[in-house]
């Protein structure tokens, strides 16, 4: 129930400030309408509609004169699936639908996951900085903290079956202040009381030598040794392929475009390859999820993009960098910003990254970057480690958090329809939350189906991954190669990857359809030569193993073919 | 464990030069390839102007790299393609390699390594070109590989960035398949490439070159669909108010080659920030003993005759035995100079005909060249037009020289 006194505080608020807007009660949750010229107006008014507490904001204000763009999707269709029919339908191969398939996977019970690009982690999931977080910044009344601390117990277990690095490099929290000692036993206490173990001060002399390469204005730190990092993109892989060997389903290049819903149910799911009819449909969907909430007539959320880019720097540069995820306390100012500010952040492949910043935009798909914002990137964090160098990055990316005006994760059964999940408004630490949050999705099935599901019991936890073959000891990998001799021809030549390894990423569980799904996968093509050299040889490699014709051969998405002119087109 | 007496690694011309050189003079030798063929980057340079200086004779890239093949026929060198160099340790003295082969895991010894390895190409990510990360941006060298190896095309309508001289020769090589070339731009005032290749890839065909112009973003989310072009500043900084949004489905880059030095640098030898390649002395041994470095990986050359003369220096030198104690010299050079290879010289060592390459640091028109020891005047060679992307080449006898304090490369009367 809404609290009707602060309701009409904050209707009249936002009519003050924009008295051509509508603002409305729907049903508990908070509708904004009308029409603002300024983007950020329209998230401001979200903000202010938030702090009411209630069942969610949906801000459908629009941007004057300014028409979004359509959702991408692949260019397929056809009714290869048409009418599919299954126990669960997840919407999103992010971490999140791919924690939650494989969740599934554990039950006898056919759960099917649809995404509609490509390959799965290529939104948010991919494009994040790896960190398993503490959750240090999080308030104890959250859905962000609750499923953290859950995951957090987990991670490392599954990482373990998964056959995922994962590294506990611990985090670090740098001052520089000397004023702010005294006020760190409380600060240690009230982290320790929140469930992050070993959370502790170390003095000056310690934390450079910790992290010689720092700022030497720093006072002095808290370490939380718990922090971890992980190649995000490797673990949605991972989960993916766990899940389908497990009897789960993944259909790539698949959107769901509408629903037929009636009597509070969803019916059916209309994709670009036919219909599907689910039992119950969990919304996974990222960026979009506030869009199949609208769709399954349940939506009690607004999704505002937040773009962040991040950098990655030469693995030769990590040796003057840092050892842990490492950022400078800024003080209280960053309250109003929702992001932790970024940081330098070492990945699990030896380099180093570099950010994220944060942006409101109004589109949910631009992965656009701007000089400004790589130099604003490093100018900053330059601060933290003065050998930061421009000519040290070797790539560069945006994502896209999905946040809700409430700044939260909605997990929860569907408000007005009955047989949807929500699994939304996902962004950090969702990297960390997900096997949690999956936890529950599967729990809420069971609620919603008023049926207790039965173990599968032919359900493997383990995924069996080849290491890289030049991390093996030199007699494993010589043994490995008298078995097969595509073993002992490298093509990428910087991350010193075999044809053999290339081959065997083309035929694991999740097929893999492109040149960055490979890369992803093996980082073929992913060292300082950025494929130069190997994706020529990648390609036609892929040509050969999947039997195509090299002018099949795609970038990323449908629309991606790298040699796009035949002789024909040229005459 | 087979130990040699050279090991050369890489099988361009470089590599080849110096493994017969090497052979001529009495080494054994054995020449790593990465690839299932040797000569490297030519095989892929189907154009011609290959040769003639080296040959007399207009060659293209795959016949210049047959005749240093055949050249190997009877001699001794052993020969390994689809081999990659994982490691290499120096103990005792003695290298050791590790090989990765498609028949397992081998390890070779050598006392004499001469790393011909080639470079690779700057990416579009170096140069900070924004936007988005479709299909469609290129490395003029793969476009070349799509192109002459494979028979595909990778554009319809593409624009080029950079106007070295790989940029210039797919301009001209992309027309003749039947692509548009919108044209060259470069972000530098004057061209990158040679003045042939101006000549005869861009004028020749009417494709207009840009100077003073870079892109600055790419468009398009799964093929690339246009590019943003800014003229840039005294500073090379883009000017925003000019951006000019064209039209293509691919951006091909060319904007320059960086030495591939990174088996130099597990070895812990000193580069040249301004080469990328290794300090080398006239015999193009490194600052390593015992370690040689020649062609492209040593500092990027124009031409693929002076690859293969500076494999033969390196492949004769490190055949040679009874080495003594190296006295070195560095030989310094003022700001109008680029760089200078050798950086320095032995003078423990034969030092009467030492073969020096070097780039201008800007034009110049009508300049002498001057070599001093100890401020006393040496050499003095008059240069009618000294340009930066032409590598100039000149022979020094030094053999009067006994033990100076300094020795100077610079330009005269330029301040």
């Amino acid at each position: 129930m809404i609290d009707l006194v602060k309701y009409h505080k904050i209707r009249r608020q936002i009519l003050r400030k924009h008295p051509n807007l509508s603002v409305t009660d729907k049903d508990g949750c908070i509708l904004l309408q009308g029409e603002l010229d300024s983007w950020d107006n329209i998230v401001q008014v979200g903000y202010l509609a938030a702090s009411l507490k209630c069942d969610g904001v949906i801000n459908e204000i629009k941007l004057k004169g300014y028409q979004p763009l359509a959702m991408r999707i692949s260019p397929i269709v056809d009714r290869q699936y048409d009418g599919l029919q299954c126990d669960v339908l997840i919407v999103g191969g992010g971490i999140i639908g791919t924690a939650i398939l494989r969740e599934f996977s554990k039950y006898k019970i056919k759960a099917v996951l649809i995404e509609k690009e490509s390959d799965v982690a290529l939104h948010a999931s991919s494009r994040n900085d790896g960190c398993i977080h503490v959750g240090i910044d999080l308030s104890r009344h959250s859905l962000k903290h609750k499923y953290l601390r859950r995951a957090v117990l987990m991670y490392e277990d599954l990482a373990h079956n998964l056959n995922v690095e994962y590294r506990k490099t611990g985090q670090t929290l740098v001052f520089t202040k000397a004023w702010m000692r005294a006020i760190m036993p409380f600060f240690v206490r009230h982290a320790i009381k929140k469930g992050i173990k070993g959370t502790r001060i170390i003095n000056r002399r310690e934390l450079l030598e910790r992290e010689p390469h720092i700022n030497k204005e720093a006072r002095f730190a808290v370490f939380f040794p718990d922090g971890a990092i992980i190649s995000p993109y490797n673990m949605v892989v991972a989960l993916a392929e766990n899940a389908i060997q497990n009897g789960a389903q993944i259909l790539l290049d698949t959107a769901a475009l509408s629903m037929e819903v009636s009597d509070q149910r969803i019916k059916s799911v209309a994709t670009n390859r036919g219909t599907i009819y689910p039992r119950v449909v969990v919304n996974a969907a990222g960026v979009f999820s506030d869009v199949l909430a609208k769709m399954a007539c349940d939506q009690c959320f607004t999704i505002h993009p937040r773009q962040g880019v991040e950098v990655i720097l030469d693995k030769k540069a990590s040796k003057y960098m840092v050892n842990s995820s490492l950022s400078f306390y800024r003080g209280s100012g960053d309250k109003k910003v929702h992001t932790k500010g970024g940081g330098v952040i070492p990945t699990v492949d030896g380099n180093i990254l570099v950010g994220p910043t944060a942006n409101e935009i109004p589109e949910r798909e631009d992965f656009s970057t701007s000089i400004e914002e790589i130099n604003a990137l490093i100018t900053k964090h330059r601060q933290a480690i003065p050998n930061l160098r421009q000519s040290d990055i070797i790539t560069y990316f945006a994502g896209i958090r999905a946040a809700t005006y409430e700044e939260d994760f909605v997990i929860r059964k569907g408000k007005w329809t009955t047989n949807i999940i929500h699994a939304a408004g996902i962004q950090s630490p969702g990297l960390t939350a997900a096997p949690a949050i999956a936890e529950d999705i599967v729990k809420f099935y069971q609620e919603i189906t008023n049926e207790s599901l039965n173990s599968n019991p032919s359900f493997n936890p383990i995924r069996n991954q080849q290491k890289p073959l030049k991390d093996l000891s030199e007699s494993e990998r010589d043994a490995l190669i008298r078995q097969n001799p595509d073993y002992g021809q490298i093509i990428c030549r910087c991350e010193e990857i075999s044809k053999g390894e290339i081959i065997d990423a083309l035929h694991r569980p999740l097929e893999v359809n492109t040149l960055d799904g490979i890369k992803r996968r093996i980082r073929a093509g992913m060292g300082r030569c950025q494929g130069g050299f190997c994706q020529p040889l990648i390609t036609q490699i892929m040509a050969h193993e999947k039997n195509l014709s090299l002018t099949d051969i795609k970038k990323k998405g449908t629309g991606s073919i790298l040699l796009n002119a035949n002789k024909e087109d040229l005459k | 464990m087979r130990r040699y007496d050279v090991v050369v690694i890489g099988a361009g011309p470089a590599g080849l030069a110096a493994s017969r050189k090497a052979y001529e003079n009495g080494a054994s030798v054995l020449l790593l390839e990465r690839e299932a063929k040797l000569g490297g980057i030519l095989k892929q340079c189907i154009h011609d102007g290959f040769g003639l200086w080296r040959f007399k004779e207009k060659l293209s890239g795959p016949e210049y790299a047959e005749r240093e093949i055949a050249s190997l026929a009877n001699t001794s060198v052993e020969i390994r393609t689809l081999t990659y160099v994982s490691d290499i340790k120096k103990n005792n003295g003695i290298f050791n390699l590790t090989l990765i082969t498609r028949n397992g895991i081998e390890k070779v010894e050598a006392k004499n390594i001469i790393l011909a390895t080639g470079c690779r190409e700057r990416t579009a990510r170096q140069i900070f070109i924004q936007g988005t990360n479709p299909a469609g941006v290129f490395t003029a060298g793969s476009a070349q590989y799509y192109i002459n190896i494979l028979g595909q095309m990778p554009t319809k309508k593409c624009v080029i960035l950079g106007s070295g001289d790989i940029g210039l020769i797919m301009a001209r090589r992309i027309t003749l398949e039947g692509g548009k070339v919108v044209g060259v731009y470069e972000v530098k005032p004057t061209p990158s490439g040679l003045s042939r290749n101006i000549a005869q890839c861009l004028n020749d065909f009417q494709i207009p070159l840009h100077l003073s112009h870079t892109v600055t973003r790419v468009f398009g989310s799964d093929r690339l669909t246009a590019v943003e072009i800014c003229k840039v500043d005294e500073n090379m900084r883009p000017l925003i108010e000019t951006a000019e949004i064209i039209e293509c489905d691919a951006l091909i880059i060319s904007v320059g080659l960086i030495p591939e030095n990174e088996i130099a640098e597990k070895l812990n030898v000193v580069l040249n920030p301004k080469t990328k390649g290794p300090l080398v002395d006239q015999t193009l041994m490194t600052m390593g003993d015992n370690i040689y470095s020649c062609g492209n990986a040593l500092h990027v050359s124009d031409l693929a005759d002076f690859v293969s003369e500076s494999g033969e220096i390196a492949g004769f030198n490190a055949a040679k035995k009874d080495k003594k104690n190296r006295d070195l010299r560095e030989i310094a050079i003022d700001k109008h100079l680029s760089y200078v290879v050798p950086s320095h010289i032995d003078f423990a060592v034969p030092h009467e005909e030492i073969i020096v390459y070097f780039r201008s640091a800007n034009e110049y028109e009508n300049v002498n060249l001057i070599v001093e020891a100890d401020g006393q005047l040496l050499f003095k060679k008059r240069y009618q037009h000294l340009r930066p992307p032409e590598m100039e080449r000149l022979v020094l006898n030094l053999s009067k020289l006994q033990d100076p304090a300094s020795l100077h490369l610079r330009i005269e009367d330029l301040h």
